[in-house]
């Protein structure tokens, strides 16, 4: 099985800051991959760099593949032939993603225009289609409406149906409902969660919150500072994470929902490192509770086993089977 | 319109809301809410946009002025006079949403600080001095005075918001999403900073969110909201435990769980499309609700206190979990 | 919609309204009798209280404002004191000169601006260009400019014609001018609002679409950057028909512009007040004509607010 997405020790660098910094990750067709990270961590700059989207002052470097083909040493014109067709995007603010002036049947049926040739009026009867294919209930209406006039759940909607007008086999989504009321989150993950099954359609999920993606992710990979950090099935990283960082994440997620009225919280100490400056050693170290002199000193290479790919000097292994309480 | 409030024994109560009505323009944000934040304790409001919950944290910073009802500020009724209100601004602090537009790029550290202090008049070195206190109080000892907020994070712009909220010392910290757009990390550090001070400073706080989790993690009591009604309010704890408007129990299902392979999407979260107040006879909750019956449209539910204390706003409330066990 | 319809042309009407009150103020308060300019050399007292009489000179203020109004409403913009013809019939032979080199001069700032505006923010070397023409042509005015183009391609070169008229020929070098100096404050604007949306969010989405360059800026960035452009034209156009008083002097135009300085040194007072009311309803009638067009353009101005 040949994977949807592969990406091989990416750089993404603007000027002097590195911004990801040896990215590694595969998702295979019909998974779910949760890009997991705080502000600045780069999550943003790997996925846009999967469509090339970066601006123009940002350097990438390794091998970004979609569907086998790398789109790092492509033209622009060879790029009108991946995007949209075999990656499709999605971000956070629907609001200013879609184009202010123009009606929503024109901006998802230019996408039949440019790639499949339609003229605009069976194009325009297409972007109901796949208005319709993403449960909007008056699809026709919707259709003619601008993006002003509808409301923050429609216009992720919009996104969506856009993003897979013509079915491509991955879609890139950037943090797609922070913006919204919880109960509109739900509503797109449900609706996400539901053409995922129908359509087998691949997606790389980047966002913050790794309790948004949780029901829905296959793999997780976890970012830190430029760096995946920790990489493995939804299971092994929720359930038994190795490296410490994911494991501060989880606790304090934990806490926020969990813990003791009133109590005090558990925090991770510290701030990530800025990206411009040369990180020595583990760039978590001086936050680490596990921290030791090898890890102030060695940057800490990536190393699988059972599956699970995680950058520690000290990571924590599960117990075996039959020792666990 | 049964409107009643039990009574709040005498100086319990810091700040109340008495019937607040706020229409803008056809719209109504806000009707018939009453409200106690009582002395030293954390009141959370929960509910999504367009809830009201933004609109009663104007109200309560007289920012906005009710059509119809009466807040007060530890008895007194709001006056009506711009200069008047000063006296009761000072008393009420507070923080917003977004760190990055709250405060003012080109504004120093110090002088955004110590702005308050000389709106009321404090001197300017006194004010400076003060300024580096709060800084203090909010884990920035050693920030130069002559910073921009853009040298800090969202992290460090929310804690000299919160510095400027307290830098009047007053007895009430009106948070509106202080933490919702921040990283999960340091939500935590700004938690933990929000429940040191309100002991230190002997605060009583309202912490707005739409995270009704959250809520019950930092609040003594709860006021959840919808389309600018109260639904059901009480014992945080207990809210969150039992809820049982079928509102909130849907708000408390669409939030992802603690640990992320909690299944919390199981239930069924509130359709997201909002219905405009126009000439709203029954529960405006009725076109959304899983329980509806005949009467919820043709009556508005009065707030009704039940067994545990809580109150709630719906004729056919879920069961409490005794009843519920009996079965 | 109609509301709003109503409201605009409402306040267009106090508008000018307004500045038939002011002109005629200033035209009563000004020194001078216009029956003397209007009576046959040396005239006697007698002649000169019979015209007095005939065109209400003598009358109170108010009450000449009123026939003044009245007249109006008819149609009527009264008689040139000096060439003895009604002022509506002197402005109507003006008119279409004045409205040819007006739309000729918007035109060619137009096309011009926005191109430029458009290469320079696709083209970092344009760019550096714009800049250098922008600073020239903004340093520079009508006359100078005029001058110039008319010493270059008239005399030196003798492709375009020097004696004034209202040919085609002899409308080109006025056009020009009018269109080059109009031109930095096009190229800026369409820049501006080019590079606005060029990093915009909604661009991205349509790279991300897969869209060709040519698809994006014809059919995403050029919408949204027409409408501060329109909104310039309109202004441009009304102005430019209330006369281009310098461009249509250096070049010998026959067009309002020359009528109503003419009128002015004459103290004609009835073209003056023609001229400036034509003037007044010509911007007036351009700007809600601009509102129109930027409502079809972009839909989030044609909501009414909540």
């Amino acid at each position: 099985m040949s994977a949807v997405l592969s990406i091989e020790d990416v750089w993404v660098r603007y000027g002097d800051l590195a911004a990801v910094r040896s990215a590694n990750l595969e998702v295979q067709p019909g998974q779910v991959a949760a890009l997991i990270g705080e502000t600045g961590c780069g999550k943003s700059s790997l996925a846009l760099a999967t469509a090339r989207l970066l601006p123009a002052n940002a350097r990438i470097t390794g091998r970004i593949a979609i569907d086998g083909q790398d789109i790092v040493p492509m033209s622009r014109e060879e790029l009108q032939t991946v995007r949209g067709i075999k990656v499709g995007f999605v971000t956070q603010d629907a609001m200013a993603a879609l184009n202010p002036v123009l009606p929503v049947r024109r901006q998802i049926g230019e996408m039949f225009e440019a790639h499949r040739g339609r003229n605009r009026h069976d194009a325009e009867e297409l972007a109901v289609e796949a208005l319709r294919s993403v449960q909007i209930h008056d699809p026709e209406g919707v259709a003619r409406l601008y993006p002003h006039q509808l409301s923050g759940g429609m216009r992720q909607r919009v996104m969506i149906a856009m993003a897979l007008a013509l079915s491509p086999p991955l879609i890139v989504a950037d943090e797609p409902t922070t913006a919204l009321d919880v109960s509109t989150q739900a509503e797109i993950l449900r609706l996400v969660a539901a053409l995922r099954h129908e359509l087998g359609t691949s997606i790389l999920w980047i966002t913050h919150d790794m309790g948004v993606v949780a029901e829905l992710a296959d793999i997780v990979a976890v970012m830190y500072a430029g760096r995946i950090v920790e990489q493995g099935t939804a299971e092994q990283v929720f359930d038994a994470p190795r490296h410490p960082y994911t494991e501060a994440l989880l606790r304090t997620l934990r806490d926020l929902r969990g813990g003791e009225r009133g109590g005090h919280m558990y925090q991770v100490p510290g701030q990530p490192p800025s990206l411009d400056s040369a990180i020595t050693g583990c760039p978590f170290h001086p936050r680490c509770e596990r921290a030791s002199q090898v890890c102030t000193d060695i940057d800490p290479r990536p190393e699988v086993s059972d599956g699970v790919r995680v950058a520690c000097h000290h990571p924590k292994l599960p117990v075996p089977e039959g020792a666990s309480g | 319109m049964s409107g009643s409030i039990e009574a709040v024994e005498p100086g319990g109560s810091i700040l109340s809301f008495r019937s607040v009505t706020k229409w803008f323009g056809r719209r109504v944000a806000v009707e018939d809410v009453d409200l106690d934040l009582l002395e030293g304790r954390t009141l959370g409001i929960v509910g999504e946009s367009g809830s009201g919950k933004t609109t009663s944290v104007r109200l309560a910073l007289a920012l906005e002025r009710p059509t119809s009802g009466t807040i007060a500020f530890r008895g007194r009724v709001y006056p009506r006079t711009r200069r008047r209100l000063s006296d009761i601004r000072r008393q009420i602090g507070f923080v917003f949403q977004d760190p990055y537009d709250s405060l003012d790029a080109r504004m120093m550290i110090g002088d955004i600080v110590s702005q308050p202090l000389r709106i009321h008049g404090v001197r300017r070195a006194d004010a400076k001095r003060r300024a580096k206190q709060v800084l203090e109080a909010v884990g920035l000892p050693d920030v130069p005075l002559d910073n921009y907020p853009a040298s800090f994070s969202g992290g460090g712009r929310q804690r000299i918001a919160i510095a400027r909220a307290l830098s009047l010392d007053p007895e009430v910290l009106l948070c509106d999403e202080p933490t919702a757009s921040l990283d999960v990390s340091v939500q935590a550090q700004i938690v933990n900073l929000l429940l040191e001070l309100k002991v230190s400073r002997r605060l009583s706080v309202i912490f707005v969110s739409h995270d009704l989790d959250l809520i019950r993690r930092i609040a003594d009591d709860v006021m959840v909201m919808y389309q600018g009604r109260v639904v059901e309010t009480g014992d945080a704890d207990t809210v969150h435990a039992h809820p049982r408007h079928p509102y909130t129990a849907a708000l408390l299902s669409a939030v992802p769980g603690g640990h992320p392979r909690q299944r919390k999407l199981a239930g069924q979260p509130p359709p997201a499309t909002v219905h405009e107040g126009e000439d709203r006879i029954g529960c405006s909750f009725a076109p959304r609700c899983p329980r509806v019956q005949e009467a919820c449209r043709s009556t508005v539910p009065p707030l009704i206190t039940n067994e545990e204390g809580v109150r709630v706003a719906c004729f056919f409330p879920l069961e409490s979990p005794e009843v519920a066990d009996a079965r | 919609m109609a509301r709003r319809l109503i409201v605009r042309f409402g306040l267009a009407a106090v508008a000018v309204f307004g500045v038939v009150v002011l002109t005629f103020i200033l035209q009563y308060v000004i020194p001078g009798d216009p029956a003397k300019l209007l009576a046959p050399r040396a005239p006697s007292a007698a002649v000169l209280q019979s015209i007095r009489d005939q065109l209400h000179l003598d009358r109170p203020m108010l009450l000449q404002f009123a026939y003044y109004l009245g007249g109006l409403l008819h149609g009527n913009l009264g008689q040139s004191y000096v060439q003895r013809e009604p002022v509506t019939t002197l402005i109507a032979q003006r008119l279409p000169a004045t409205g040819m080199l007006a739309l000729a001069g918007v035109v060619c700032e137009m096309v011009l601006g926005t191109t430029l505006g458009i290469l320079a923010a696709l083209k970092p070397s344009v760019r550096r260009v714009m800049y250098g023409v922008n600073l020239l042509l903004l340093s520079t005015t009508y006359f100078v400019l005029g001058l110039v183009l008319l010493l270059v391609f008239g005399f030196r070169l003798g492709i375009a014609p020097v004696t004034g008229g209202e040919g085609l020929p002899q409308l080109v070098l006025p056009a020009i001018t009018l269109g080059l100096i109009g031109l930095p404050w096009y190229a800026q604007i369409v820049q501006d609002a080019m590079r606005d949306a060029l990093s915009s969010s909604y661009v991205r989405t349509a790279m991300a679409k897969g869209l060709s360059e040519r698809r994006i800026v014809m059919g995403h960035v050029i919408r949204n950057v027409l409408s501060p452009v329109v909104t310039m034209t309109g202004l441009d156009l009304g102005a430019y028909l209330s006369g281009v008083v310098i461009v249509e002097t250096v070049f010998g135009w026959p067009g309002m512009g020359k009528l109503a300085v003419d009128s002015m040194s004459n103290l004609d007072r009835p073209v003056v007040m023609g001229t400036v009311l034509v003037g007044t309803i010509a911007v007036v009638f351009f700007n809600i004509l601009a509102d129109f067009v930027r409502w079809y353009i972009d839909p989030r101005t044609r909501i009414e607010p909540a």
